[in-house]
C-alpha cells in the first residue's frame, strides 16, 4: 500500500503524485489525503477513468481517498 | 457512472449560467468584449482607489466583489469554505503582480481572451497560442516537480477578510464619493450596479462550484487528458459566440477590434506570461477569486499582487493601448518570463518535502 500526503498543496499537484503512484505501482492500494473539495474530486475522477474503486472517508476536515 | 453524469450536469448548468452573466453584463453595458474581464476589472478597481491615475479607467467594478462573494457564499452552502495560508505568499503576490502585467499588455485576461476569440477577434486566438504555450511550460516544471508548498489551516476570519474589505469597498463607492470613476473611456463603461453585483455574485457562485479556471482547463487536459475543465469555458464561448453572431457583434478581423491591439507577438507574450504564471499558482485570475472566496489567504494575496500590479501597469506605462504594446510593456514582459523562469527553476523538487 502506497500512502501519499497531499494535503495543501496546490493544484494540479495531488492529481500529479496520485497519477504518478498508479503510473509507477500498477494495480497496488494508493491512499492519498487532501484537505480541499477540489483535489479529492480530481482525484475520484482520475480513479474513475483508470477504472479503479475509490473511497472517501472524512475525518476532522481531512478527505482521505482510498483507491484500490 | 452516476456520479459522473451528475458532474457533467453541473459543468453544463454552470457554463450556461456562465455565458447568461457575459451576455447579459454585455447587453447591460460594460464594454465591447470585456462583458466580464478579471484583469481589467482589478485594473478599473486599483483606478477607482486611486492607485493609479489612468482617467479612463477607474471604476469600482462590482463584478470582482460579487465574484469573490459569490465564491465564498457557494463555498460556504456546499460546506467546501477552509481557512488555508502558507504556501510561499510573497512569491505568489508577484506571480499575481506578474499574471495581471501580461494581461494588460494583451488586453484582457483568459476570459476576456474567450469573450473576445467569440466575437470573432483573431488577436485572441493568435494569443491563445501564447497562453498555451505558456501552460505547457508551466506543466513542464510541475512536472519536474515544481511546488509552491504547503498551505495549512488556519483561523477561520483568515479567509474573510478579502471577501469584508471588498464588500466595504463596494458600499462606500455606491455611498460616498471617496473613489474615482471614469467619465470618459472603458471605465466610464459599466451595466448598473445592481446588475453587476447580481452578475459577479452568480458567475463566482458557478466558477466556485464548477472549479472554472481557463489555465485548469487546459493545463489538466495536456497532463491528464481530462476535458471536464473545457466543458464550462466551451459553453461559455458557444453562448457568447452566438448572441455576438445574432446582434451583430461578430466580425472576424484582426484590425479594428475594441479594446485590443494587433501585435501578435506582444499578444503571445503577454498571454504566456499569464499561462505560465497561471500555471504556476495553481489557477488562473479567475480561480484565484474562487479560491480567495473560498477561503485562500494564498489566493487573497495574489489577488493584491494583481490589484498592485494593475497600478503598477498604468502608473509605468506598461499596459497596451489600441496601438500596441508600449516600450515599457515590452522591456517588462521580457523581464517576467525570465523571472518565471526565475521563480519555477528554484521551487522544484519540494512536493515532497
Amino acid at each position: 500500500m502506497i500512502e501519499l500526503d497531499a494535503k495543501g498543496l496546490s493544484c494540479p499537484q495531488p492529481l500529479m503524485m496520485v497519477n504518478d503512484a498508479m503510473a509507477g505501482n500498477p494495480g497496488e492500494t494508493i491512499v492519498v489525503e487532501v484537505d480541499t473539495a477540489t483535489p479529492r474530486d480530481n482525484i475520484l475522477r482520475l480513479a474513475a477513468r483508470k477504472k479503479r474503486q475509490a473511497s472517501v472517508e472524512e475525518v476532522d476536515d481531512i478527505f482521505r481517498i482510498t483507491i484500490e | 457512472m452516476d456520479t459522473r453524469k451528475k458532474e457533467i450536469t453541473t459543468l453544463v448548468v454552470c457554463g450556461l449560467l456562465a455565458g447568461a452573466v457575459a451576455v447579459v453584463l454585455a447587453i447591460g453595458g460594460n464594454p465591447k468584449n470585456m462583458a466580464i474581464c478579471v484583469a481589467c476589472f482589478i485594473r478599473d478597481i486599483a483606478g477607482g482607489l486611486g492607485l493609479h491615475s489612468a482617467a479612463k479607467v477607474q471604476y469600482i467594478r462590482p463584478e470582482i466583489i460579487g465574484i469573490v462573494v459569490g465564491a465564498l457564499i457557494m463555498a460556504i452552502v456546499g460546506k467546501e469554505y477552509k481557512a488555508t495560508a502558507g504556501s510561499s505568499p510573497l512569491t505568489r503576490f508577484f506571480l499575481g503582480f506578474m499574471m495581471v502585467i501580461g494581461a494588460l499588455v494583451f488586453l484582457g485576461c483568459p476570459l476576456r481572451m474567450v469573450l473576445r476569440m467569440a466575437a470573432g477577434d483573431l488577436n485572441a486566438w493568435i494569443g491563445l497560442v501564447g497562453f498555451a504555450a505558456g501552460i505547457v511550460t508551466g506543466v513542464f516544471f510541475l512536472k519536474k516537480g515544481f511546488s509552491l508548498g504547503r498551505a495549512v489551516k488556519v483561523g477561520k476570519a483568515e479567509g474573510i477578510i478579502l471577501p469584508v474589505v471588498l464588500v466595504v469597498v463596494l458600499v462606500l463607492s455606491l455611498t460616498t464619493a471617496l473613489f474615482k470613476a471614469s467619465t470618459e473611456g472603458p471605465g466610464s463603461m459599466h451595466a448598473v450596479v445592481l446588475v453587476s453585483t447580481l452578475g459577479g455574485l452568480v458567475f463566482g457562485a458557478v466558477a466556485q462550484k464548477s472549479r472554472m479556471c481557463f489555465a485548469g482547463g487546459l493545463r489538466d487536459t495536456f497532463l491528464v487528458r481530462d476535458f471536464s475543465g473545457l466543458i464550462t469555458i466551451g459553453l461559455l464561448f458557444g453562448i457568447v459566440l452566438v448572441y455576438n453572431l445574432v446582434t451583430g457583434g461578430f466580425k472576424l478581423s484582426m484590425a479594428d477590434q475594441p479594446i485590443a491591439h494587433s501585435q501578435a507577438l506582444w499578444n503571445i507574450l503577454g498571454l504566456y506570461v499569464v499561462g505560465f504564471a497561471a500555471v504556476l499558482l495553481g489557477g488562473c485570475p479567475l480561480r484565484q477569486l474562487a479560491l480567495a472566496g473560498s477561503g485562500s489567504g494564498d489566493s487573497a494575496v495574489t489577488f493584491l499582487g494583481m490589484l498592485v500590479g494593475a497600478a503598477c501597469a498604468h502608473n509605468f506605462n506598461l499596459a497596451s493601448s489600441t496601438d500596441g504594446a508600449t516600450m515599457g510593456g515590452q522591456i517588462v514582459t521580457i523581464v517576467c518570463i525570465v523571472a518565471l523562469f526565475a521563480i519555477a527553476a528554484v521551487n522544484l523538487k519540494k512536493r515532497n518535502a
